[in-house]
Order: structure tokens, then C-alpha cells, then sequence
């Protein structure tokens, strides 16, 4: 620890012992614990305080490392009032307390610590210390000082000697940097940092401290956008940070909150509920305050604001008594929010929110939850028709925004201004757009409030295809969520149902794979229709409404309540899950009947609003949030009639034109069974018994992969899983493991045709419309124009029965649409649906 | 046994030796208002496995009886809500709600003539049904958690 690289031999070996277990306290705790009890009982046996203090400052260290805070001060305490210590020595405990102080949550405190020990200290040891003041400053919200003080003790550091010691605090310093640097948001150089310091740290064997840096890698990568990696990342960090409970759970609570700023509440959610429990049993009371405000926040998000409440107020009282003001701020948005979903809107709650707002304001870390608030204040202000408050709030986040000027002659401007609108870094784009259209609307010049979010989404459409993950896609739509909701509430007032229908296909165009991104008018879609209609559902807050086009009309309808049909599907997947689960022969549980009456109130709810518009001829529908998780074929007026299921009308134009482009000739079939079902190997025998062309493939996921890039079409007999919290790891199961989704980011191409006869298999979760997740749609953005998948769960022989029909029909020449519903009529298995475009016989 | 020790805390309570804290009080007070008075609960029951279907994992199955009644209740997790749907056999009557609880709303809903029922978009956590029947005691199973 001394700054004066003395041979070992010249030195006194019960100090050197002692400097020795430090030293081992990061590299291998475990043993410098034991290392450090040994020395310090010889030194006090020796009456040796220099020993004895250094001793237990080894010990403090390594139960640091081990996640025992509470011991690791003691132990440092001790040391401090080791009697007749040497004051360097002293001081060199202090520097060590310093973090645990703050780590403890009194980072006020660890800074006096730090001025306690500063005079007594060698130029290097001071630089050490700096690297430890700044994390004391950065708790304290302190940045600027905190990047300073690392800054001056690196250029220290980087010429030291070069003991694993100086080496521990470069990398540190870097660690604490790079920390710092990604609390600002300045993710690039937080990756450099903490880069150099895995480098340095992995080099020097600071295997510990290179699972620190590493440990950070997950949320820095979600912060740059790469969350499949992040999760790669996380999974590696899991395993080396595995005996380190503190650090693992710092780590997890770390890369929460970098899920809950990509929008993935859900995942947020479970890293927390993993993290909170074990920061409150180690005593880490500064990362606890920053987990339970997150957990507040994903409360609120996933739908429970008064535990959201609760949560926060808990959260905002630790972080008073830790007095980190700075924090103060988000925890009270937090518990406003939540009021502001329990309560019914007054004066006094807009006045807080936008004090809130402004107080937000004062940190420039929090400048866009500022601006996103300052919105909601606007909008709570509307809902009392207090419009000077409104107008005053949506004034400060418009007013960098430059606007295009009505009253500018015509051909004076030379390009438009409002389709490149001035930046301004602190103010979201979405928000931004979503002020300026509530302005216009206010104005009541809807031309206006339309152009402000349609610019508003392009900008996220932009954003969005920087992105190729379809995951990754769908969560970077959702910033233009409650703008694009804005757009649609507003063409749903105009009541025009082309102007809805536009503005459902360019919000369902954002998030959309590239191929459907190019916008179908009415009348490319009436092209294909013939004598069917195409049915674009859509959900304005808690209406459903739909727009029906035909050869003859576009109407707009509105069908009912959201949750009323949600409730409806619920109850009817229910209904055919009990069904297929059933013990046969329990007349209670089988009674078809059940399925029947959920399957009528769904149409009830759903399709008699429409059932005028919809002649009788194929239809293909464009769900939107639970309707796609909903199995058409079970509703009884849709007997017998081919029902399509496409993510938006451009994703089913696309399709469409995908099929009529496919080759001559008898299809080539390519089959697979999957393990441990007694049915599936014979449903394949059927399935290739009706096609002239027909092979079987292993039921291996490599075979099938393989059979994809020259089949036409592709039938798979196996077990399926869906996740519904991450979709694309949804899959079908082979003899080798699951097929997933993520599987079918990389082919080259997918067949024209893909039958998926296992349960589940056509589930989809659309995190934002335009972009369901799963399967089906993994298989259309690779080319397929037809996937036939399963929505429920299915028994074994009757998947067989209705598959060996389905293929009997399609090598008749009835296209997979009506071979389905024709198949499904006289099987009475109805839990199948057909997705992308289902018209184009195949013979 | 571990009623000696509620009926000690008890006595020591009593006398004033340890006084209760405010938010104990608070909470028990919350918890007391949770309770359906005069119900029968529905405790805890075996629920059957499926088998021959092509489902690689089943969901989330609860199953509660009481001597006259049988819940079955499936949940399923989704984007951090959850959606619970359920069938009450025998069918419980003209006129039956049931009430789905958590520790902050309850919601009723109708059952269907086929003796089922669904809510939709609850949070994770502590859940209850109580089932309200024409003429008879409400019957209510215990609360149950469900993690996200």
C-alpha cells in the first residue's frame, strides 16, 4: 500500500503480510479474509499497530467484496482507531471508507471522511482517493465534480508504478468514470471507459474487477439499443457475478433500469423483484433507495398504481435521509402519476405536477422525463379546460420548435421547415410533436395537429430503422406511442374512414419489417380483395373501432368496448384450452357447448356491428392488441369462411403479391415430426401422402433450417411454446431443442407456404401495432406469403385429423384460406388461423 | 407451538409492554378490510394434468374447492398484466357474480351460463375471488400470489 516500492526483504514481514492480504482482498476475498485474520492476530500478539491496522483494512476489504458492508466498516473503524497507528495508515483506512460510507448511503458523510484523510495521504495515495470521492459526488448528483476528480487522479495514476494496487485504482477510476459518464447519458464514453477498464483489469488478473466492468456491459448495451445482446451480456455477468449477491443484485437493479428506459416494463419488473430482496439483506442502502424508485416506476407502467405509490414514498424517504435531493424529484413524479390514475384531476394536482416538472428541469439528467411530464400537465390542465395553464405549459416545450408560417407567400419558401424541424437535444421529438399538435388542435386546425404528428412519427419511423431485431424495432416504435394515439383519437373525431385507415397504416408502417412498409391506399387493397373485405381494427383509448373496405364501400364502424372483447377472448381461449385439456369422456369439461356459447358472445361483441358491411365472401382482418391472440375460426358465423390474419393491409398487399409471384410446378413439401407425440410421425405420412413432391426431414432443428431455403412448403408436427414476454424465443420443439424465432432472423429465405401444426405456434405479442411478435411473423418477413399456425392449445390426434384434410383440400386447388376453414368445419378443430395472405391455391 | 408464542406476543401486547407501531396497525387494519364477512373459503385443491396435447408448457393452473364449489382458474402473464379466467362448477345459478379482489380493486363480473368468467389487465401480486350466490353464503378462496 506504501507509496515507496521498498524490496520486501527490507521490511518489517508482519506489515508486508498484511499488505499482501490487501492486495489479494480483490483478487480472491475468501482467501485474503483468512489471510488478514491470521496476520492481524499476530500483530496483535506483536503489539504491532502499523500490522494491526493494515491487517484490518485487508479484512474490511474483502468482506466489502463479499457483499458485507456492515462488517467491512467495522472492520475499518477499527482500524481508524487502531492506537499509535501510523496517521498514513489511518488515513489509508479512511480512504477505504470512503466508498463503503457512500455505499452505505451516507455519501455527505464519506466526503468529510475524505477531507479527514487527504493531508495524511502521498501524492498517489490522494489520487486513489479522488477515484473514491467520486462516487460519494456522483450519488450526491455531483457529475461535473465527479468526472473532474477522476479526470486528475487517472493522469496520476497512468504513470504510477504500476503495483497491482496502482493498477486496481486506474482501473477503478476508470470504472467510476465510465459510471459517471453513463448517469449523464454519455453512453459512448462510458463504453470506452469501462472497456479500458476490463482491458486493464483482465491483464492484470483483477478478475473481480473485470467482472465489475463486464457487469455493466448489459446495461450499457441496452442503453446503446442492443438488448438481445444485453441479455447475452447479463446471462455472463449472472454466472461471474454467482457468490457476490450485492454486486449481482447492483447489477441487476443496473440493467432494470436500462430495460424500464427501453420500454420493457415487464423484464424491468423481474430483474427488480430478483435485485430488491437482496439489496435490503445486504445493507446496500444507496442502490436499495435507487431500486425500490425504479420498482415505483415499473409498478406504474405494468398497471398498479397504488403500489407505484406506495413504492415511491418508501423510496423518496430513503433517499431524504441519504440526502441525495437530487433524486427527490423523480420519486414525487412517480407519486403523482399514480394520482393522478387513482384521482380524479383538481387544480392543486396540475399545479404539483408542473412544479414537479419544473423542478425536473433544474437536472439536466432529467431534462426529458421534465419534458414528458410537462406534457401530462398540459393534458390534466385540458381535462379541467384550464387552457391558459395548458397553453403555458406547451409553450415551453414548443417554443425551439420551428413552425411552418401559415402566412408565408407561396414559392417565397424553399423547403418545408415543419418536416425538418430545428432539434432541441432536451426535449424529446415525440413530446415536442405531441405539444405542437395538441396546439394546433386547440387552434382547431387539424390539418395543423396532423402535420406536427406525422412529422413526429417519421422522426421515430427514423429512429426505428436503425434497428434490425424485430424486438428491437417494435420497442424503439413505442416512443411514438401516445403521439400516434394522439393522431388517431384525432381522425377518429373527424370521422372520416379513409383519414383513419391512412393514419392506422402509417402508425401500424412505424415498427413494421421494411417489406410492409410501404403504404396500401383503399384501392390497392380492393385489387385483391374480389368479393371479400379487408377488416382494419383499431383502438382509440378504450373504443374499439374498425374500418371495413369492400369493392363497393370504406366505413367506418365503431364495434364496442376494449376491454368487454378482451374479456370475451379470454373467456373463449379459456373455453378451448379446458376443451382440449379435458380428460375425455368428462361430459362437464367437454361439453362443446362452452366453446360454442364464448364463441358467440365474441361475435356478439365483435362482428355484428359489421356483419352488413361483410358480404359473405373471404375476409382477412388486421387485429389490433388481444385480437391477435384470437382464434377466428372458433367464432360459429365465420364457419366454413376463409379468414386471413395480417398485421397491417400493406403487410397483406405485400403478401399477396409475394404469392403471385411463386413458380410454376407441383409444390416441393418438405415435413417434420417433432419428439414425444404419438400422432405426429403418422400426421406427416398423411401430410406427404397428398402432395406429389413430398419429403421427410429429421425432426432436428439443423434438417429443418436446411429444408427451409428450397421447400415451397414446409409443415412441422411438433410441440410449441410461446413466451409471451419474449416472443421470438417462442418456438416449436425438435429432437435437438426449439426452432425459435430467433432462429429466422438470419435464412435467406422462408417458403411460400408454412404449416405449423403445434399449440400456440401462431400466438403474437405486438408490443406496438404493425409488428406482432412470433412466429408467423418471423416467417413472413423472411418471404413466406402463408403461415397456418395454431392459436390454442390442440390434442395430439385431433391436430393429425385436421391437417391430413387441410392438405387433402390444398392438393385440390383450394388455397390454404378456404382449406382451412373447410378443414376446420368438418373437424371441429378450430384453434387454427391463417396468416400473411391465405388466397393463392398452391395447385 | 407456534400459538404459545401469537398467545405471549398477545399478553405482552396487552399489558402495554410493546407497544404496536403505527403502521403494524395500519396494516392490520387494511388487512382486516380485505375480509367478506360470513364467507365460506374455498381452500387450496389438486389440479389435473393434461396430457396428449402439443402445448410445450402449460399455464398458470389454480384450482380452490370448498365441499359445494370448484374454481378453476388459469392466469396468463402478458406485457406485465395479467388476464385470469376461470370456471365455477357446479354452475352456481341464475343471478351469480363472481368478484375478482386484489388488495386495492374489485371487480365483478357476470358468469356466463357455461359457469365461466374472465378479468383482464390485473397487476401481479395478491389475488381472491369471491363468489356471490343467490340466497346462500358468498364463498371466497384464499388469496393466492402470482409473480410476474
Amino acid at each position: 500500500m506504501s507509496a515507496t516500492p521498498d524490496p520486501p526483504g527490507d521490511r518489517d514481514p508482519l506489515v508486508v503480510a498484511a499488505e499482501a492480504a490487501v492486495m489479494r482482498s480483490l483478487v480472491d476475498p475468501d482467501h485474503a479474509l483468512q489471510a488478514g485474520r491470521f496476520v492481524l492476530a499476530a500483530a496483535r500478539r506483536a503489539r504491532h499497530p502499523e500490522a494491526e491496522a493494515v491487517a484490518l483494512r485487508a479484512i474490511a476489504l474483502a468482506a466489502r467484496e463479499l457483499g458485507d458492508l456492515r462488517s467491512a466498516e467495522h472492520h475499518l473503524r477499527e482500524a481508524i482507531a487502531t492506537e499509535d497507528a501510523p496517521p498514513e495508515r489511518v488515513a489509508q483506512a479512511r480512504l477505504s471508507l470512503v466508498s463503503v460510507r457512500t455505499e452505505r448511503g451516507h455519501p455527505r458523510q464519506a466526503l468529510h471522511v475524505a477531507a479527514l484523510a487527504w493531508s495524511h495521504l502521498s501524492p498517489l495515495d490522494r489520487a486513489k482517493l479522488d477515484t473514491q470521492r467520486a462516487v460519494a459526488l456522483a450519488r450526491l448528483g455531483r457529475h461535473q465534480e465527479a468526472i473532474a476528480a477522476c479526470d486528475r487522479a487517472l493522469r496520476v495514476l497512468v504513470t504510477a508504478p504500476g503495483t497491482i494496487d496502482d493498477r486496481r485504482f486506474l482501473a477503478g477510476g476508470l470504472l467510476n468514470r465510465g459510471l459517471v459518464h453513463s448517469y449523464r447519458g454519455h453512453w459512448d464514453a462510458a463504453m470506452r471507459d469501462l472497456t479500458a477498464c476490463l482491458e486493464i483489469s483482465q491483464r492484470s488478473g483483477l478478475r473481480h474487477l473485470a467482472r465489475l466492468s463486464a457487469a455493466n456491459l448489459p446495461f450499457l448495451a441496452v442503453r446503446r439499443g442492443d438488448i438481445a445482446g444485453a441479455f447475452k451480456h447479463y446471462r455472463e455477468a449472472e454466472d461471474t457475478l454467482f457468490g457476490f449477491p450485492e454486486r449481482l443484485a447492483t447489477m441487476r437493479a443496473d440493467f432494470a433500469g436500462a430495460l424500464l428506459a427501453a420500454h420493457l416494463p415487464g423484464e424491468a419488473r423481474a430483474m427488480l423483484s430478483l435485485a430488491v430482496p437482496d439489496l435490503e439483506a445486504s445493507g446496500a442502502h444507496v442502490a436499495l433507495a435507487e431500486a425500490r424508485l425504479k420498482l415505483a416506476q415499473v409498478e406504474l407502467l405494468t398497471g398498479d398504481p397504488h403500489r407505484a405509490r406506495q413504492v415511491a414514498e418508501q423510496a423518496a424517504a430513503e433517499l431524504a435521509a441519504q440526502d441525495r435531493t437530487s433524486w427527490l424529484p423523480l420519486a414525487n413524479e412517480v407519486v403523482l402519476r399514480a394520482r393522478l390514475a387513482l384521482e380524479p384531476v383538481t387544480p392543486a394536482l396540475v399545479a404539483e405536477l408542473v412544479a414537479c416538472a419544473d423542478e425536473l428541469e433544474d437536472d439536466a439528467a432529467h431534462l426529458e422525463g421534465a419534458a414528458a411530464l410537462r406534457l401530462v400537465a398540459a393534458e390534466a390542465a385540458l381535462a379541467l379546460d384550464d387552457h391558459p395553464t395548458a397553453s403555458a405549459q406547451l409553450a415551453r416545450l414548443t417554443e425551439h420548435a420551428e413552425r411552418e408560417e401559415p402566412w408565408a407567400p407561396v414559392g417565397t419558401r424553399l423547403t418545408s421547415l415543419a418536416a425538418e424541424p430545428a432539434r432541441t437535444p432536451d426535449i424529446p421529438v415525440p413530446v415536442r410533436q405531441h405539444a405542437l399538435a395538441l396546439e394546433a388542435s386547440l387552434q382547431e386546425d387539424a390539418t395543423g395537429a396532423f402535420r406536427a404528428v406525422r412529422t413526429g412519427l417519421s422522426e421515430v419511423s427514423e429512429r426505428v430503422e436503425t434497428f434490425d431485431d424485430p424486438s428491437l424495432r417494435a420497442h424503439a416504435a413505442r416512443a411514438g406511442e401516445r403521439l400516434a394515439a394522439f393522431g388517431l383519437g384525432l381522425a377518429v373525431r373527424g370521422g372520416c374512414a379513409r383519414e383513419v385507415f391512412e393514419f392506422a397504416e402509417r402508425w401500424r408502417a412505424v415498427a413494421a419489417p421494411s417489406h410492409a412498409c410501404s403504404p396500401a391506399t383503399p384501392d390497392r387493397v380492393r385489387a385483391g380483395l374480389g368479393s371479400g373485405a379487408l377488416v382494419e381494427f383499431v383502438a382509440d383509448e378504450d373504443a374499439l373501432l374498425a374500418v371495413v373496405i369492400t369493392g363497393e364501400r370504406l366505413a367506418l364502424r365503431r364495434v364496442g368496448e376494449v376491454r368487454a372483447v378482451k374479456e370475451a377472448i379470454v373467456r373463449l381461449r379459456y373455453a378451448l384450452r379446458r376443451r382440449s385439456a379435458a380428460p375425455r369422456r368428462d361430459p362437464e369439461v367437454c361439453d362443446v357447448g362452452n366453446v360454442e356459447a364464448a364463441g358467440l358472445e365474441v361475435e356478439r361483441l365483435l362482428l355484428r356491428p359489421l356483419l352488413a358491411e361483410l358480404g359473405d365472401g373471404p375476409l382477412v382482418m388486421v387485429p389490433v392488441g388481444a385480437l391477435h391472440t384470437l382464434p377466428w375460426g372458433a367464432l360459429p358465423c365465420l364457419r366454413e369462411r376463409p379468414v386471413t390474419v395480417t398485421a397491417s393491409a400493406a403487410a397483406w398487399v405485400h403478401a399477396r403479391e409475394v404469392a403471385l409471384s411463386g413458380r410454376g410446378g407441383p409444390p416441393v413439401v418438405v415435413a417434420a415430426a417433432g419428439p414425444a407425440l404419438a400422432h405426429a410421425h403418422a400426421e406427416v405420412a398423411n401430410v406427404l401422402a397428398c402432395h406429389p413432391d413430398g419429403r421427410e426431414v429429421p425432426g432436428r432443428t439443423k434438417a429443418v433450417l436446411e429444408a427451409l431455403e428450397a421447400a415451397d412448403v414446409l409443415h412441422l408436427a411438433a410441440h410449441g411454446v410461446f413466451h409471451a414476454r419474449s416472443p421470438l424465443v417462442s418456438g416449436i420443439t425438435m429432437e435437438d431443442g426449439s426452432l425459435m424465432a430467433y432462429d429466422l432472423l438470419d435464412i435467406p429465405r422462408s417458403p411460400g407456404l408454412v404449416v405449423l401444426s403445434a399449440c400456440n405456434s401462431g400466438m403474437s405479442r405486438a408490443p406496438v401495432e404493425g409488428a406482432p411478435l412470433g412466429l408467423p411473423g418471423a416467417f413472413l418477413a423472411k418471404g413466406s406469403s402463408c403461415v397456418v399456425a395454431g392459436l390454442v392449445p390442440v390434442r395430439d390426434e385431433a391436430a393429425r385429423a385436421l391437417m391430413s384434410m387441410f392438405h387433402e383440400l390444398v392438393a385440390t386447388g383450394l388455397p390454404p384460406d378456404a382449406a382451412l376453414a373447410s378443414a376446420a368445419a368438418k373437424t371441429g378443430e378450430t384453434g387454427f388461423a391463417c396468416f400473411g395472405a391465405g388466397s393463392r391455391p398452391l395447385y | 407451538m407456534i400459538n404459545d408464542e401469537y398467545f405471549l406476543a398477545a399478553l405482552r401486547l396487552a399489558s402495554g409492554n410493546d407497544p404496536i407501531p403505527g403502521h403494524v396497525s395500519a396494516a392490520a387494519r387494511d388487512a382486516y378490510g380485505l375480509r367478506v364477512p360470513g364467507a365460506v373459503t374455498a381452500a387450496p385443491g389438486e389440479c389435473a394434468a393434461a396430457g396428449g396435447v402439443r402445448d410445450g408448457e402449460g399455464s398458470h393452473l389454480v384450482r380452490f374447492v370448498t365441499a359445494d364449489l370448484t374454481f378453476d382458474l388459469e392466469v396468463t402473464i402478458g406485457d406485465g398484466l395479467i388476464d385470469v379466467a376461470g370456471h365455477i362448477s357446479p354452475n352456481p345459478g341464475e343471478g351469480a357474480l363472481i368478484d375478482v379482489k386484489t388488495p386495492h380493486l374489485t371487480l365483478s363480473r357476470r358468469i356466463t351460463p357455461t359457469g365461466e368468467f374472465a378479468v383482464t389487465g390485473l397487476p401481479p401480486g395478491w389475488l381472491s375471488l369471491v363468489c356471490h350466490r343467490v340466497g346462500q353464503k358468498p364463498v371466497q378462496t384464499r388469496w393466492v400470489r402470482i409473480r410476474p
